[in-house]
């Protein structure tokens, strides 16, 4: 569905990331794991929609957590309270769908970079529906962490690189210490740490990894083809629409 | 929309159309990821994914990323097929209130007359042919500019299934009168014209190139001037219709391809950006000619002044 929306607040949260809440205008449903495509301005310059992972969403506001790196995002960073803002979703698929299948699985959530703001909504869900999960976070350094104090509340466990907040190493690493057999693993971030978190996991037993991807999109709404991953039976999927969300057995990183 | 006193229909080679504005081959998926998002009665036609005689994997990413006004892309024309096109899309399409072209691709000449072939006899209303996208190694660009393999493709396809054969044409491979005109003698019913050009993009601090594929084809706002020179030069060439394609975003760039000499438009890049952008599109020239008192697009196609 297609938004008429309008910026409440455009606030930089950490180094370089930002927090943007939107009021859609009206009622707003979505799920953990979805997107919104952004239209960033109305002239050509960025032409095309930008696409971010919602950090959560009640009634009709709707927030998202981004990265400054390119024309897109900073031109977005400019915008303030009371700019209207088109945006069409949410788009693709949801982590609940896979967590109907876990049914009692003990459950980890994990979040890398700017990969945080879907696992937030995750975690947010989780702890509504009185799910126990648990929950890491892992960034660079502390100054990249995205939106500690929110993820302190929801009982999240920190790793950095730098040692700066929480414990000093990968996600991963702080993932080995709390695997137990026939756990459901939720993840979003880069794919270096999909691969680690599968290392990770290698040696225990019965474990499933949902991970969501993210890829350069053109369209966002499964047309252009441009953000695919490839499977392993061959054939590329469109993250926009058959993911973001994949069981990491089903696709090559 | 046809609103009193105006007519926005237009003949496309013996295909009627309400309004003149179609979607690009590649822009728009199978038509139906759209129907969300807009009307799709509201469109003069739709242009289908090239299709081949089997599924094509498509080339590996990254296959797309947006330039200066503009984006590049390198699919490589990933489809379902024309079996499965058949069996899973056109049934859906046909709920619609307007016609389906079928763009057509192949790696060799008999490869696109048995993609015609199999869609004689179905509800696709024309064909457009493919012999211009330069992202895949072997047809595509390659046929572009070969006589030989045109006038194949053209005859073979015309043999096997008898709705509009559309030619679309490449702007890489120099003028196109010349080539147009032999389309248009060999028995194409209409030309759309541009393809994308070849065009690529540079990630300076890895000296990459930003595309898995290098190349790309490059297309929106930024290559309009060049599709309205290929489009007023091509035709005045020929009698056959032309139809307008690169950049159009609105209404008022489509009229201006209109004015150019084009019968009609496709609108691609626009989509990503505005999913509704073609409907906005036919109904900003029926308001356009509305206001303007043009009774139908004959008035004002080709009526630039030099």
């Amino acid at each position: 569905m297609k938004f008429n929306g309008k910026v409440l607040r455009n606030k930089e949260i950490a180094e370089n990331i930002w927090k943007l809440d939107i009021n859609a205008g009206k009622q707003f449903k979505s799920l953990p794991g979805q997107f919104i495509n952004v239209l960033i301005n109305d002239t050509y310059e960025p032409l095309l929609r930008r696409p971010f992972s919602i950090f959560e969403a009640s009634d009709k506001k709707v927030s998202i957590v981004y990265k400054v790196l390119g024309a897109g995002t900073k031109a977005l960073a400019e915008k303030k309270s009371g700019d209207s803002l088109d945006f069409i979703g949410p788009l693709g698929r949801s982590y609940l769908e896979f967590l109907k299948r876990a049914k009692n699985a003990s459950i980890i959530v994990i979040g890398g970079g700017t990969g945080a703001a879907s696992v937030h909504y995750l975690a947010k869900h989780l702890r509504a529906a009185g799910k126990k999960f648990v929950f890491i976070q892992g960034a660079r350094s502390a100054c990249n962490m995205v939106a500690v104090p929110e993820f302190k509340k929801l009982g999240c466990s920190f790793s950095t690189d730098d040692g700066s907040l929480g414990e000093k190493g990968f996600v991963s690493d702080l993932l080995q210490k709390k695997i137990t057999g026939g756990a459901v693993i939720f993840a979003c971030g880069p794919k270096p740490m999909f691969r680690a978190i599968k290392q990770a996991c290698a040696n225990v037993k019965n474990v499933k990894i949902y991970a969501s991807f993210e890829e350069y999109m053109g369209c966002g709404i499964g047309a252009c083809l441009s953000c695919v991953i490839e499977t392993t039976d061959g054939t590329y999927k469109r993250v926009c629409k058959d993911g973001t969300v994949f069981d990491l057995n089903d696709v090559v990183i | 929309m046809a609103k009193q006193n105006i007519s926005t229909a237009v003949d496309i080679g013996g295909l009627k159309l309400k309004n003149p504005v179609m979607t690009a081959s590649g822009t728009f998926g199978y038509g139906l990821e759209f129907a969300e998002y807009t009307d799709l009665n509201s469109l003069g036609a739709i242009v289908t994914k090239g299709l081949a005689i089997k599924p094509v994997k498509g080339n590996a990413p990254q296959r797309l990323v947006e330039t200066t006004a503009g984006i590049l892309n390198a699919i490589g024309l990933q489809n379902i097929g024309v079996e499965a096109f058949i069996r899973d899309k056109l049934p859906e399409l046909k709920k619609y209130n307007t016609p389906v072209i079928a763009n057509i691709y192949g790696t060799a000449v008999d490869e696109y007359i048995a993609v015609a072939e199999r869609l004689s006899g179905t509800a696709v209303a024309a064909v457009e042919v493919n012999i211009s996208c330069p992202n895949v190694k072997k047809g595509g660009l390659a046929f572009a500019a070969d006589r030989t393999a045109i006038k194949g493709i053209l005859t073979g396809v015309k043999k096997v299934f008898s709705k509009p054969v559309i030619m679309k044409l490449s702007p890489n491979v120099g003028p196109l009168e010349d080539l147009a005109r032999y389309c248009e003698d060999n028995g194409a019913a209409a030309l759309s014209l541009i393809n994308t050009l070849v065009g690529m993009a540079i990630d300076l601090e890895k000296r990459r190139p930003r595309l898995a594929n290098i190349y790309g084809g490059l297309s929106g706002p930024a290559i309009k001037p060049v599709a309205l020179a290929f489009v007023h030069k091509v035709s005045k060439a020929v009698k056959i219709p032309v139809i307008g394609i690169g950049g159009i975003m609105n209404a008022r760039d489509a009229l201006e391809f209109i004015v150019a000499g084009a019968s009609a438009v496709q609108i691609g890049t626009a989509n990503f950006r505005d999913p509704a952008a073609a409907q906005k599109a036919a109904d900003g020239i029926a308001e356009y000619m509305e206001k303007n008192k043009i009774g139908g697009i004959g008035e004002i196609r080709g009526s630039l002044t030099c």
